[in-house]
């Protein structure tokens, strides 16, 4: 309203245009401001300092396994928009009203913030999914490709290993090693894209703080078609408190989101036994993806 | 109160990990863990042409020439087996686990020519492998090999210390991994023996023994050098090539 007041109404053209500003200033500034009142409080508790053991190269000492902690949001399978698993509901037949929803997606309505093209293509995708006629169709998990990230990291808990400089995510189930360098070493080339990304850490207070960068586009967020570009940059924050990890990750990618949007998982350190990891090896025995796509397409076979 | 803790674990991580790579290898002593024990924490790979061939070999397009790792030059085959290499050398295009990018089992994964990351603990040494994404636990707590059968790729690995010397037993194999892309194989009663003692902090001497009495008439030993990588902030990416062959199936224009 200031910068309006000194436009007179003989200036018409002028009015319009000061208004026109006024107009794109209100966006910018305002428009954040509402977003920011609409975002829904975190489930994550503030940061605070780390209080418990170190490790000998003086980071909180968060070794061990953990495992997610929500029911109807567990396994690879879930739509993280629902916070479950939708072909589980209608295969079962039960009530997803009987199922608490686990808000993963930390938005005001729980959607994922999509530019108007890519829910056309998400939801592309999900038909697809359901109807696969290509293999392509199907989540990389599927064909016994790689999750990728964030995927692999909301989808189940972590072993935790900790060595001088360095911090490993091991995920059992699909044998993955994420490696999160402590040692401020220069990024990775943009160009180089990998699967499970280039990954740096920090520590502040009881939180590990981590940048995830050069990740490829082929892995999806879930089974069901959630999506991501070549482009996109994690910040995530792995918030450790008494047996728990509050895991916060927020999704930069502005080709496909109309904002930066955070999801929310939570883990629990296992106590007592804990059955050693064995080998898991998928794609040496897969058998099964074939029969997955319908058979009027002229499929390639899987491998010699 | 919170800043200042912040900067001390800053400082303090940063004093221990800026060595990586070029940092690790000042000669004369090797890098231990707390307990004294040798770390071998780090990015290896060897410097040879085994995974082609493990035998001594000349030159063929694609083939780099070598002087084998097999101590003794021959592998000694029972008659049968001889003859099941040869046939083995001839379907290698389509049948070794490297054409369809398969685990590749052990000790193959070591010598494969991509780089590999030790990640130890006093527990456990784990193996994170760039070559198809392949990871080693290695468990050092004393425990035996579960009761089989049991038929992995990459078997299972135990560990323990002969002074500064680890050696690891692998058992629970199936038949289907080769020694190299020559054809060279074992069965599902293969044992193997796997020795890392450090030359220097920068280079590990590898030696393994393989036993099959399905297979071979005796043991025999494999040796090689494992090198680190020297470079500044050395990286283990990846290569999944199965995510290369039609399985893939990227979607169309992307």
């Amino acid at each position: 309203m200031l910068l309006s007041r000194g436009s007179g109404r003989k200036e018409g053209v002028n009015v319009i245009r000061a208004t026109r500003y006024v107009v794109a200033v209100a966006i910018a500034v305002v428009l954040p401001a509402v977003l920011r009142a609409q975002a829904v409080a975190p489930l994550t508790p503030p940061t605070t300092p780390w209080t418990g053991s170190r490790t000998p190269d003086g980071q909180p000492d968060v070794a061990g396994s953990y495992a997610k902690d929500w029911i109807g949001a567990r396994g690879p399978n879930f739509d993280l928009e629902e916070g479950q698993d939708p072909e589980e509901m209608r295969a079962t037949g039960r009530n997803r009203e009987n199922f608490p929803k686990p808000q993963i997606v930390r938005t005001p309505d729980g959607r994922i913030p999509y530019q108007p093209w890519a829910r056309e293509l998400r939801t592309a995708n999900r038909k697809n999914f359901f109807n696969a006629t290509e293999l392509w169709h199907l989540d990389s998990n599927a064909r016994c490709l790689p999750m990728g990230f964030p995927r692999e990291s909301l989808d189940q808990g972590p072993e935790i290993i900790q060595t001088p400089g360095f911090v490993f995510f091991q995920y059992p189930y699909n044998s993955v090693v994420r490696t999160i360098y402590l040692d401020g070493r220069a990024p990775l080339n943009d160009r180089v894209k990998l699967w499970y990304g280039d990954s740096h850490g920090r520590w502040d207070g009881n939180t590990l703080i981590v940048e995830g960068r050069n990740l490829n586009e082929h892995g999806w967020y879930d089974t069901y078609g959630n999506f991501h570009s070549a482009d996109l940059r994690i910040e995530e924050r792995f918030t450790f408190v008494g047996n728990k990890i509050y895991y916060d990750v927020t999704s930069h990618d502005p080709k496909v989101f109309t904002q930066p949007w955070t999801a929310h998982v939570e883990f629990t350190k296992r106590v007592g036994t804990i059955d050693e990891p064995w080998e898991t090896a998928c794609f040496e025995g897969e058998r099964s993806v074939q029969n997955m796509v319908a058979p009027k397409a002229n499929q390639p076979r899987a491998r010699p | 109160m919170k800043s200042v803790n912040s900067i001390l674990v800053v400082l303090v991580i940063a004093a221990f990990a800026s060595a990586e790579g070029i940092g690790q290898t000042q000669s004369g002593t090797i890098p231990r863990m707390p307990d004294g024990r040798p770390d071998l924490s780090g990015v290896w790979q060897v410097l040879n042409s085994a995974a082609y061939d493990i035998e001594d070999h000349h030159a063929q397009p694609g083939v780099p020439a070598g002087t084998g790792v097999v101590v003794g030059g021959e592998i000694p085959y029972q008659p049968w087996a001889l003859e099941q290499k040869k046939r083995n050398y001839a379907n290698r295009l389509t049948e070794d686990t490297d054409a369809k990018c398969f685990l590749p089992g052990v000790p193959r994964v070591t010598y494969m020519p991509y780089p590999f990351r030790i990640i130890q603990t006093p527990g456990r040494i784990d193996i994170s492998y760039e070559y198809v994404g392949a990871l080693r636990r290695i468990f050092m707590n004393g425990t035996p090999h579960p009761r089989g059968p049991i038929q992995w790729w990459m078997g299972d690995s135990r560990g323990h210390w002969d002074g500064d010397t680890l050696v690891v037993d692998v058992v629970h194999f199936n038949d289907q991994t080769r020694f190299d892309k020559a054809g060279n194989f074992h069965s599902e009663m293969l044992h193997v023996v796997e020795r890392y003692s450090f030359i220097d902090a920068s280079h590990i001497r590898y030696e393994v023994t393989i036993e099959d009495p399905k297979v071979f008439t005796g043991p025999w030993k494999m040796e090689m050098p494992l090198y680190r990588r020297i470079e500044t902030a050395p990286r283990v990416l990846e290569y999944y090539c199965y995510g290369f062959n039609d399985v893939f199936q990227l979607p169309p224009g992307r």
